[in-house]
């Protein structure tokens, strides 16, 4: 008959009285089964005794926010069509340009509204929500809370608080940049043309080059971009890392790191499953901690961010070695032991 | 689902789902454990599983669901160190020790997984002894503190304590492939 409970875990923490410790080494000696379950016993007495540094994180809301990374990295900003269904979808687009053509005659499909001195708090079909500032104008097809997409050409300034909806991306072109989001709040400067900016004040969006969309940049809550002549100039991320836009001719000529780093073997690649090339779009591991959401885009600048960025309030933590070092060493030889039946 | 049986091809999005609540808090905690931040680590875990969202359709497992998922993890892990190098945030020693974790042995990650079913078989614990459990190993209360706490014996939190220990174990060997 098994011992009771609390004489086991005396047994494994030896604190058992003699007697105790003869009733369960006779136990044990019984049967593998009894050794088998006491092995068990001993795994969720260690594991449990690490509960209160485990993480319990809501995976319910850590699901969520996959599908919506799974929109925002994996499908690209362009449409992407199936070869075989190209004619198809040629033939279809066919009839419907023929279509519109006669359409367009009776009636213009697109919206512009434009601010003078004042800015402009105005809501789009889709019931998302744009302040337009001062000198700036947008434009929409009047279908916009109905299509496929959700697209918005902007010049000047405006933030958008864009309602939430997985299944048609929002899309804001701005001369050099386009930005995509699913339902986020953020602001497109792009008083000066050649350097506008995109500034995150909640949720994920992905930025492109309007004439390279698959040069992508991910920002999250606090992150922004700046352009510069038409491409990335820098990535200002919420956790004060500033990533400049380094191109592939300058890293070639960095010494000695880049050279240090063409000897490894990038870790994905010893994957023994093959790894597709879809990783550009994954988003890189450097990104800002989203706690407090503020919807206050109103007031909320580039120069803002930028002042907070100098902060050094999210800095990441020096990485433990020491830990890392006892936790190997410490977890391997005391889970293994514990894994081990010291009878079989 | 059994995840350690081989090979394994994922089927549909409810299957790869179950595959997600199954190893993501187990990963996170995994990757926190050297990198000492918790967002960091959600993110190296979420891009991880977007890197298996994306060849879900053209893979076949060939080892276990949970080796995959550590060696993934792991090497996303080690690649977000390298990139950071560049900053100094940590040194070739630091990387070195995570470039040692080694790529086909995943008993690194199974503590985290019995900790997570721990958690979550809690929840067929009666209440007091549920609670008695909670203090003890979540709070890291002593068996004399829970005693005066809730106006009991020591004897009695022991017995609570053992009991508890017991249940659990009963409740993580329905999963088989927990304990090999």
């Amino acid at each position: 008959m098994m011992p009771e409970g609390h004489i086991l875990l005396k047994y494994i923490d030896k604190t058992a009285s003699t007697e105790e410790v003869q009733l369960v080494d006779l136990w044990l000696e019984e049967s593998l089964d009894n050794r088998k379950h006491y092995q068990r016993i001993l795994a969720v007495h260690y594991e449990s005794q690490h509960l209160k540094n485990y993480t319990v994180l809501d995976v319910d809301s850590e699901w969520n926010e996959f599908i919506d990374n799974k929109v925002a990295f994996l499908e690209p900003i362009e449409d992407s069509l199936p070869h075989r269904k190209i004619f198809i979808y040629t033939a279809a687009a066919s009839i419907l340009l023929i279509s519109a053509f006669f359409f367009l005659f009776q009636k213009s499909d697109f919206v512009t509204t434009a601010t003078g001195s004042d800015p402009l708090t105005l809501t789009l079909p889709d019931a998302s929500e744009v302040i337009l500032y001062p000198n700036s104008s947008i434009t929409y097809n009047e279908d916009l809370g109905k299509g496929n997409s959700r697209k918005i050409e902007l010049a000047g300034k405006a933030s958008f608080e864009v309602v939430s909806d997985k299944t048609r991306p929002f899309l804001v072109e701005s001369g050099f940049v386009t930005t995509k989001v699913l339902g986020t709040v953020f602001t497109v400067d792009s008083y000066k043309s050649k350097e506008p900016s995109i500034l995150v004040t909640e949720g994920t969006v992905s930025v492109a080059e309007t004439k390279n969309l698959s040069n992508v940049r991910i920002l999250k809550k606090g992150d922004s971009v700046v352009f510069s002549g038409g491409s990335f100039k820098e990535v200002i991320r919420a956790r004060n890392q500033i990533e400049p836009i380094v191109s592939s001719k300058q890293s070639v000529q960095e010494e000695p790191v880049v050279e240090k780093e063409k000897k490894i073997i990038p870790e994905s690649d010893k994957q023994t499953i093959e790894e597709s090339a879809a990783n550009a779009n994954i988003p890189a591991a450097s990104r800002p901690e989203a706690k407090n959401p503020e919807k206050e885009i109103k007031t909320t600048t580039k120069e803002e961010v930028k002042e907070k960025a100098v902060k050094p309030e999210a800095k990441l933590s020096p990485f433990p070695v020491k830990k890392a070092i006892d936790f190997l060493v410490d977890k391997h030889d005391n889970f293994s032991k514990s894994r081990k039946c010291k009878f079989a | 689902v059994t995840r350690d049986k081989k090979p394994i091809k994922i089927q549909s999005e409810e299957e790869f789902k179950e595959i997600f609540e199954e190893f993501y808090n187990p990963l996170v905690n995994f990757i926190n454990q050297y990198l000492s931040n918790i967002e960091t680590s959600k993110e190296i875990v979420q891009n991880t599983f977007l890197k298996l969202w994306d060849k879900r359709n053209k893979i076949l497992i060939q080892t276990s669901v949970k080796n995959y998922l550590y060696r993934s993890a792991k090497n996303g892990m080690i690649d977000y160190v390298r990139k950071h190098q560049k900053l100094k945030i940590v040194s070739d020693d630091e990387e070195r020790i995570l470039k040692n974790l080694p790529d086909t042995d995943d008993a690194y990650l199974s503590p985290f997984i019995i900790r997570n079913e721990i958690i979550k078989a809690m929840e067929h614990l009666k209440p007091k002894n549920k609670e008695i459990f909670r203090l003890s190993k979540l709070e890291g209360l002593t068996y004399e503190e829970i005693a005066n706490h809730l106006k009991i014996s020591k004897r009695s939190v022991e017995d609570n304590i053992g009991r508890a220990i017991v249940i659990l174990k009963e409740q993580l060997s329905k999963n088989t492939s927990l304990f090999k």
